[in-house]
């Protein structure tokens, strides 16, 4: 059985994702709802859940690296990891443009691609449209020159790139420890991991409010560790054998290596799937994933709630999700990641690509609710 | 509840639209007015919860008939 350890890896992804989609649903965890309540309502308590799972993830990754139970260094090639979150050479415009197109985009379309999986679980076909468009934008990015021709050509130049200076990765890590010229160590990078998380643990428990509410701590916690199990599947011993084993393939599958949960880059991979007529080495974790969460949503809606069937109201309600799909599929592949690709999976992993795009999907969601309002605080009743 | 001073029909819109607007139609209410709110959207029981709390209008009640959420909020 040549595939038995992929289709395993396959099956935690799915499993994992289904867990993922149903808290999700419960606890509305979702990251444009969470800048929505702080920008239009001031409120923070879902902003708080969304960092608890950041918190959670990046302790549980450093206990994870300290111990030497993962190996996160393949996350600085191309060639091991899906993506790179850790690559040498920080492209730092395509994370702040990317992020800034993402962040613009699932405020268009009514919440970022996690969010729009758990709605379409939820009977709503507004999401079909959004994932159709988001996988097909997705797919022209990750396999196309559209990428590169309309992005990456001018943003490469100016890159920076840490191994000219003889740092291997872009994690906080490595680029103080390199440029302070000390040496880099598991210990280093667990005693900065508690340096981040700390101070934002202690924000977040802050609030009586969050503290006692049970749904939103525990979908943090919960969401978090999800993301911390993703990485010790692809990166752990059991990730390290299926790498070795992929080595000897005939055909190796697509997008293997480290990985934890992300939902942008997976639905333009769903695309080449159906492209290449369901061909299996096209079946990748992130496949898993974006099916588990759409099929967690949909179990916990079918024994607790009712499906609710739901489509779009104007042409206007329409375009404005079709843009934003379309901004979330190209920013999310520009910025190798979404809210949870990026703002969970990948800045557990304590790299400055990842810090940098949430900055920017948080700025950009940010931006276009203010601007919506300011545009209907204008308009004529 | 069946008495408002206005009506807002939310029905088939998603987050962070239903508060948005609903926060452009208190603007122009007085103080002691009661907005009646229609909404589909399942995350907007914890939304219009949040946002009564935070601005102090009053949720004088929230309620789930025939597929759709039912609001009265009351303008401080």
């Amino acid at each position: 059985m040549d595939l038995d350890l992929y289709s395993q890896s396959l099956l935690w992804a799915f499993g994992l994702s289904i867990v993922f989609g149903a808290i999700a649903n419960k606890a509305n965890f979702c990251t444009m709802g969470a800048v929505s309540d702080w920008i239009n309502i001031g409120d923070h308590n879902r902003m708080r859940s969304w960092l608890l799972a950041i918190v959670t993830a990046i302790i549980g990754v450093g206990i994870l690296e300290y111990s030497g139970s993962i190996d996160l260094s393949l996350t600085t090639s191309n060639e091991t990891s899906n993506p790179p979150y850790r690559s040498a050479n920080f492209i730092w415009l395509r994370h702040l443009v990317g992020g800034l197109m993402f962040g613009i985009g699932m405020t268009l379309a009514s919440g970022c691609g996690n969010k729009t999986l758990v709605r379409l679980g939820e009977g709503n076909m507004k999401s079909v449209v959004v994932l159709t468009i988001m996988g097909i934008a997705a797919w022209w990015m990750l396999f196309s020159d559209f990428g590169y021709l309309v992005f990456l050509q001018w943003m490469l130049p100016v890159s920076i790139d840490f191994s000219s200076q003889g740092i291997p990765s872009q994690d906080i890590t490595a680029v103080l420890s390199g440029l302070a010229g000390i040496e880099s160590s598991a210990a280093l990078g667990f005693a900065i991991a508690l340096v981040v998380a700390v101070p934002l643990l202690i924000w977040i428990l802050r609030a009586q409010d969050f503290r006692t509410n049970l749904e939103l701590v525990s979908a943090g916690l919960v969401i978090g560790m999800l993301i911390v199990i993703g990485w010790y599947i692809t990166t752990g011993p059991g990730g390290l054998e299926l790498m070795d084993e992929l080595e000897f393939m005939d055909e190796r599958p697509f997008f293997t290596g480290a990985q934890s949960l992300t939902f942008i880059g997976p639905t333009g991979h769903i695309a080449q799937y159906l492209k290449e007529g369901f061909s299996a080495i096209f079946l990748t974790f992130g496949i898993a994933t974006v099916f588990g969460v759409v099929v967690g949503s949909f179990l916990y809606t079918l024994v607790f709630r009712k499906v609710r069937i739901e489509w779009f109201v104007s042409w206007n309600d329409f375009l404005m999700h079709a843009i934003g799909a379309l901004l979330m599929g190209i920013g999310g592949v520009l910025a190798m990641g979404c809210t949870i690709g990026q703002g969970i999976t990948g800045v557990s992993t304590l790299a400055l690509g990842s810090i940098l795009t949430i900055v920017a999907i948080i700025s950009g969601s940010a931006a276009t609710m203010k601007y919506q309002y300011y545009l209907m605080m204008r308009e004529d009743d | 509840m069946s008495e408002y001073t206005e009506k807002f029909d939310a029905t088939g819109l998603n987050c962070p639209l239903p508060i948005l607007r609903s926060k452009k139609v208190l603007s122009s209410m007085n103080t002691g007015d009661v907005l009646y709110v229609i909404a589909t959207d399942s995350g907007s029981v914890k939304d219009f919860d949040a946002f009564c709390k935070q601005t102090g209008n009053q949720l004088l009640d929230s309620s789930e008939a025939d597929g759709k959420y039912h609001y009265y909020i009351k303008k401080a």
